[in-house]
């Protein structure tokens, strides 16, 4: 005990000295904060009577996950949050240092408490009350006066954490709320579309294409279930995916039986999330007990070859007993789930629906324009109408912003979840992760990320898992023991870069060659290039980890991740150095974005150039212009000579300008290299959404896209770095 | 006796299967009558602006703003070897909902006129006279007699599949 007590000591003063370092915006910190606060819960967990700390930690735990997830906003309440924190860490400091017989210190604890509860809105950790009371009781006998302590008192044996064979449906309550809502909401949708799925199946039982469709989606849940530590519905999900990947590689044959033992699976694992999503509500705790034991032997049956038909009647015998059990245990839990509904504060949409809002917004604003416009409204002097007009120009205007800013959102809300997905994992691997996140600001569409979040989430999972040497194999390589993970997101041109980096061992070439050969995928003599080997992993049921964990390894993630990319027009890339690291590049398509434009007009055409990419404008004088062999334009812009190049001419427009002082030249850069545009004259600036030309129109060369204009009509979206080769002077 | 009435899906929002079954929307082109399937058409507007499109086939006009999605547009007389002509109150943009990789595609054609939506059994086609095959790419699957008129009736999804969109101009 008093071991632990040291410990504890030597926690809280760590945390003491942390916290006055740490600025509430400081993720890294509080996260690292974090840690050590889980570790005094877990600490004090494991003896008795330590109920105190085991609730301050959990309610410091809380607070500061609420901190990381930008759930509590404001500077002052900010402040506030890291100043109770302090108070718990030197209450528990002070409970130690004074013992017991300080009552009133007690007292005070219970206070802070009460403000923890405040806080977070949660009801402090499932110990009871009565549990703190006799905490403090028992620590009158635990802490010894100084000194006195001495090694007759033997520190008892370390409790074994709880068996897992106990398959009761437990939630942490230390799980972000938001994390679990995510795996219920994910795990709903996952698993109606693979009782849809099972139903092709049925229909179709040759069909591997179909059997992946249900495959992936069990290892996504047993996957995040494996994180959330819900072990009955990892356990199941496992056994099922087991059952799938059989049946996927060939060595099963889709059965009457197997379609019904994993339509029992899918409903067993419905009952369990739904209870997850009612343990929720309550903030954690111990759920109802499900009766897998019984499922899980018929799918060995079933995995074994032993049980081919579907019995039959009723259709689903196995599921029968188990939701009889279920139902008793859920049934009271109903409500909950309303309440649970109530403090949603988003929604999803459907894409669709979203896009022809903002459609119709943008023809709104173009309509009432064009009303305000009207020769015959114009010459009406009438100032009430005058100013309804205005009124509705700025309403429509509001609603455009409105409308715009509903699609855009900074990626830095996904990049954070990773930071829970790499700690977790971190610990669950031994190994030591630091993620370093940069361009948390870029802007991308929000269906965009809804899109690259498990894409995202797989990368960093298989860095962790696979990339990052195991901690007894870093000193060698003469790397920091911490492994770094570097997340990252850019504009860039036409797109938006996200990039996934590990410090760990590379891609395994000859392993990524020999799975390659043995797959069939490449010849045995075959010597493909680094990076076309490299992208090979991206082929379905292409894994090289040795063992199955259950996280990844088993091919999956990959060949999902490439998949989800390309339905948005993205594209990944993959490179990597033995020894040094792995690099993954998501690459997607700024076609859903917002950008701010420079409107140009060139000859009778008119065109946008994105602002991010000019430097300047300038009028030119005929002395800042020099030709070469009469042919190769230049214009000399602060004592450098840049290529002139004539967006009429690339463009073949009639009528423009010829003469560069009569037109402007907007000086664009693209990898680093400069030339001026010439048009003929800037008309605005205006902010517009990206549309691509559709899937017929792209290649048009030059234009990144169109754009709907203030009048209605569509402008086109120059391409810098693709006009560079068009002129001729990329090189 | 009530009569129950039997419904296809519908394939699209609002047109069950019997309604758009042989019907076409006929069109005009140079004094031909060219029949399109009613089923692929989403609706028939006046010519607005259209953004030309750099370095394209002549074909190609370029894109106009339907309620704010950007459609392609192409001339089918250019398309079609046809002279051009000067677009009058007349002139309509068919914008037709094709095939797409990521779901339906949304394309305007310009022809001279849109005249009327007939329907055409099967059993009225013949088969286009010897040459028109070859002419139209093997996207004309049949003519049909229809008192003083011939319909040519074309497969449109075919029609505008195989079209160069790409740049003509040398780059």
């Amino acid at each position: 005990m008093e071991a632990i007590l040291k410990n504890l000591s030597g926690r809280l003063n760590q945390a003491a000295t942390d916290l006055v370092l740490l600025d509430p915006d400081d993720l890294q910190g509080l996260v690292s904060l974090m840690d050590v606060a889980r570790e005094v819960a877990d600490a004090a967990r494991r003896e008795d009577g330590l109920a105190l700390f085991v609730q301050v930690a959990e309610s410091i735990d809380a607070v500061l996950s609420m901190l990381v997830l930008f759930q509590i906003e404001g500077e002052a309440e900010k402040q506030a949050a890291l100043k109770l924190v302090g108070e718990g860490i030197t209450g528990l400091q002070d409970v130690l240092r004074n013992g017991p017989a300080d009552a009133a210190r007690a007292t005070g604890m219970d206070a802070v408490l009460d403000r923890f509860v405040a806080l977070t809105g949660r009801a402090v950790s499932h110990a009871d009350e009565r549990d703190a009371e006799q905490a403090l009781a028992q620590l009158g006998s635990l802490v010894p006066p100084a000194a006195a302590m001495a090694a007759e008192v033997a520190p008892p044996p370390p409790k074994a954490p709880a068996p897992e064979a106990a398959l009761g449906l437990a939630l942490d309550p230390s799980l972000e709320t938001s994390l679990v809502d995510e795996f219920v909401t994910e795990a709903t949708e996952h698993l109606d579309s693979i009782e849809s799925n099972l139903l092709a199946l049925e229909e179709h039982p040759g069909d591997t294409e179909v059997i992946n469709t249900i495959f992936r989606p069990f290892h996504t849940i047993k996957g995040v279930s494996g994180f959330l530590q819900l072990t009955p519905i990892n356990r199941l999900a496992h056994e099922t995916e087991n059952l799938l990947d059989a049946a996927r590689s060939g060595k099963l044959a889709v059965s009457p039986a197997l379609v019904d033992v994993v339509l029992a699976s899918v409903d067993l694992i419905s009952q369990m999330v739904a209870a997850v999503r009612d343990l929720n509500g309550k903030g954690g705790g111990n759920g109802p007990v499900f009766a897998i034991e019984p499922l899980v032997a018929r799918i060995r049956r079933v995995l074994a070859g032993e049980e081919t038909q579907a019995p039959a009647a009723p259709a689903r015998p196995e599921a029968g007993p188990n939701t009889a059990e279920a139902a008793e245990t859920t049934q009271p839990a109903q409500p909950a789930r309303e309440g649970a509904h109530a403090r949603t504060t988003t929604i999803k949409v459907d894409t669709a629906k979203l896009d022809s809002l903002l459609n119709m917004v943008g023809e709104l604003v173009v309509a009432q324009l064009q009303v305000r416009q009207d020769p015959i409204i114009q010459r009406v002097a009438d100032q009430r109408l005058q100013r309804n007009l205005a009124q509705l120009s700025r309403i429509t205007n509001e609603l455009q912003k409105t409308a715009m800013s509903t699609r855009m959102v900074p990626i830095r809300a996904t990049f954070q979840k990773m930071v829970r997905v790499v700690r977790d994992l971190s610990k669950k691997s031994g190994k030591a992760v630091e993620l370093v996140m940069n361009g948390g600001d870029t802007e991308i569409d929000r269906n965009l990320v809804e899109e690259i979040y498990e894409p995202l989430m797989h990368m960093v999972r298989n860095s962790v898992d696979h990339g990052i040497e195991p901690p007894e194999g870093r000193p060698a390589t003469g790397k920091p023991p911490v492994a770094t993970i570097t997340i990252g997101a850019e504009h860039k041109g036409d797109a938006i870069l996200i990039t996934i980096a590990d410090d760990g061992r590379g891609l395994n070439r000859d392993k990524i060659r020999a799975k390659a050969v043995e797959r069939g995928l490449i010849g045995p003599d075959e010597q493909p290039a680094p990076r076309e080997l490299y992208n090979l992993i991206f082929q379905p049921g292409f894994s090289t980890a040795d063992k199955v964990t259950d996280v990844s390894g088993r091919g999956v993630g990959m060949d999902v991740v490439v998949k989800t990319i390309e339905k948005v027009r993205g594209r990944v890339e993959l490179d990597s150095t033995p020894g040094k690291g792995t690099t993954v590049t998501i690459v997607l398509p700024l076609t859903l974005a917002i950008i701010d434009g420079m409107v140009v007009r060139v000859g009778p055409e008119r065109f946008i150039i994105p602002t991010l990419g000019i430097m300047e404008s300038f009028k030119p004088e005929p002395a800042h212009y020099a030709t070469v062999n009469q042919r190769i334009e230049s214009l000399k812009v602060r004592g450098k000579l840049l290529p002139l190049v004539r967006v009429a001419d690339l463009f073949h427009i009639d009528g423009a300008v010829r003469d560069p002082w009569d037109g402007l030249a907007v000086v664009v850069e693209s990898d680093g290299r400069r030339c001026c545009l010439m048009v003929d004259t800037l008309l605005g600036k205006q902010e517009v959404v990206i549309k691509g030309l559709g899937e017929r129109m792209q290649g048009v060369r030059g234009v990144a896209g169109g754009a709907i204009l203030g009048d209605g009509s569509i402008g086109l979206i120059l391409d810098i770095g693709k006009i560079y080769r068009m002129a001729g002077i990329d090189a | 006796m009530n009569t129950a009435t039997i419904r296809k899906p519908a394939k699209q929002a609002g047109v069950t299967g019997n309604e758009w079954e042989h019907k076409y929307l006929t069109l005009s082109i140079e004094r031909e009558e060219y029949a399109v399937s009613v089923a692929k058409v989403r609706e028939i507007i006046g010519v607005g602006p259209i953004t030309r499109l750099p370095n394209m086939a002549a074909h190609i006009k370029g894109v106009l703003n339907l309620r704010g999605s950007v459609v392609p547009v192409v001339d089918l007389r250019l398309k079609y070897g046809l002279a051009g002509r000067d677009y009058t109150d007349r002139t309509c943009i068919v914008v037709l909902e094709l095939e797409g990789r990521a779901g339906p595609n949304l394309m305007g054609v310009v022809v001279d006129s849109v005249n009327e939506v007939v329907r055409i059994p099967p059993d009225r086609l013949a088969p286009p006279p010897a040459g028109a095959e070859r002419l139209m790419n093997g996207c004309v699957p049949g003519v049909a007699n229809w008192g003083d008129k011939v319909y040519i009736v074309v497969d449109i999804e075919k029609a505008l599949a195989d079209d160069a969109f790409y740049a003509d101009a040398g780059f």
